[in-house]
């Protein structure tokens, strides 16, 4: 039997996805995976407190292979297929003709529609933003949290709580809501405790003139703090309408912040002038704005054509492309070209869609 | 209805799925040392299917092969 567990968002906002709050609507991420992978694979979530991916050493792909009595008899810290098909052929044995990848046919979904439409501009954080633990309140909400708010610190908010924090405003993709902006912007207040002082304690989105969009808020927050010891409140009110138009509602709801670490994401995203990038933590490594992006040491384009079609097929492209080969596949061919190599996810010009 | 085995499914989604995800500032190599190792038993915990129903993982293990690999959407 074979069963992906799904974990917490390694890259919370990468392609527009943003974290569960629930399980409800981590099972939701579930069902967005099927259809996106289009895969029949057996599915379990892990729960809320995250125990499967505790257990594992918070890695955020590896692999198990167990057997009947429940004795583990394979490990690897990163799925590999190979090894993993090498595994089988050793424990279950051989198969006469082994599937190639082409023949499952599986079709690469984009991700949910409703995205940024780049109406309101992204700001750009500091360097080395990592998440920081933020919990939503959800026994006082009476509607699912269809905005989920993001917070990340810079080195110095997760070094002492000094620094620069970000707060993002997300609309949950799996929703299909959208902001309204005709019924008035997003507005946000943050509660410090004794001995920490946050500027600006309050905010107000932009003013948008189009009736709606889908484009995260984002602030930046002086923070400055004696201790971290004692979590800060937030609370947000804002206006949402779903995409089919059957309610628009007044929504206002809490969280609480805590300036640490948050241990079970893996990246930041950091926005630049090229755009949304994957980008490590404060550890630095990776190297300039924003650290390692997808794109480092990808390929030329020509390595990847050996046949010199012009074009790449799904079976010439690196295992790690194929992850977002259907996103790069602007024309839906089945190949990308070198416009569509060179345009894709985590290139310099890629744009949120 | 297509026949094919399985886990060849589970290797091309791995495939396809997987390789969003990249190496952090500490390497899953070393934070996967804290996880079991071979010939031990896997963990007695509960996840969750996706029908919403609480799932031992021994009792999903029980009596064959069973590959468990960790996944999200980013």
């Amino acid at each position: 039997m074979f069963y992906y567990v799904y974990k917490p968002l390694a890259h919370p906002e990468y392609n527009n996805y943003v974290s569960p709050v629930t399980i409800e609507e981590r099972l939701m991420h579930v069902a967005e995976a099927k259809r996106v992978l289009g895969t029949s694979v057996n599915w379990l979530a892990d729960t809320m407190d995250n125990v499967w991916h505790e257990a594992m050493g918070r890695t955020p792909n590896s692999e198990l292979v167990i057997d009947p009595k429940g004795v583990i008899v394979a490990r690897r810290a990163w799925s590999d297929p190979e090894e993993l098909r090498r595994d089988l052929e050793r424990f279950v044995g051989a198969v006469e003709r082994p599937t190639r990848i082409a023949d499952l046919d599986l079709p690469t979904q984009r991700p949910a529609p409703t995205v940024a439409k780049g109406i309101v501009s992204r700001i750009e954080k500091p360097e080395g933003m990592w998440p920081i633990k933020i919990e939503p309140l959800l026994e006082e909400s009476r509607v699912p949290f269809y905005v989920k708010a993001r917070a990340e610190g810079d080195p110095g908010i997760l070094a002492d709580g000094n620094g620069t924090m970000y707060l993002g405003f997300h609309l949950d993709p799996l929703y299909r809501v959208h902001w309204n902006n005709e019924a008035g912007p997003v507005k946000f207040q943050l509660e410090a405790p004794p001995g920490v002082t946050v500027v600006p304690a309050s905010g107000v989105g932009p003013n948008v003139e189009e009736p709606a969009d889908a484009d995260p808020r984002e602030f930046l927050i002086d923070v400055t703090a004696e201790s971290v010891d004692q979590p800060l409140g937030l609370d947000v009110f804002y206006f949402a309408c779903d995409d089919a138009l059957t309610f628009c509602v007044p929504v206002n709801q809490s969280y609480r912040v805590t300036l640490a670490r948050d241990e079970s994401h893996d990246w930041s995203i950091q926005t630049t002038a090229d755009g949304p990038q994957l980008g490590v933590g404060p550890s630095g490594r990776g190297g300039g704005r924003g650290g390692a992006r997808v794109g480092q040491g990808r390929p030329d384009f020509s390595s990847l054509d050996p046949n010199g079609d012009g074009r790449i097929s799904m079976e010439e492209a690196p295992g790690r492309m194929r992850g977002v080969f259907g996103q790069m596949d602007a024309d839906d061919d089945g190949f990308l070209t070198e416009s569509e190599f060179q345009s894709g996810p985590g290139s310099r010009g890629q744009r949120q869609r | 209805m297509n026949h094919r085995p399985a886990y060849l499914l589970l290797i091309g989604a791995t495939i396809l799925q997987t390789n969003l995800v990249f190496a952090q500032g500490i390497p899953p190599e070393g934070r996967f040392e804290a996880a079991p190792k071979i010939g031990e038993i896997i963990p007695d915990l509960t996840l969750v299917d996706d029908q919403g129903n609480l799932t031992r993982v021994r009792d999903v293990a029980r009596g064959h092969y069973t590959v468990m690999t960790l996944g999200c959407l980013t």
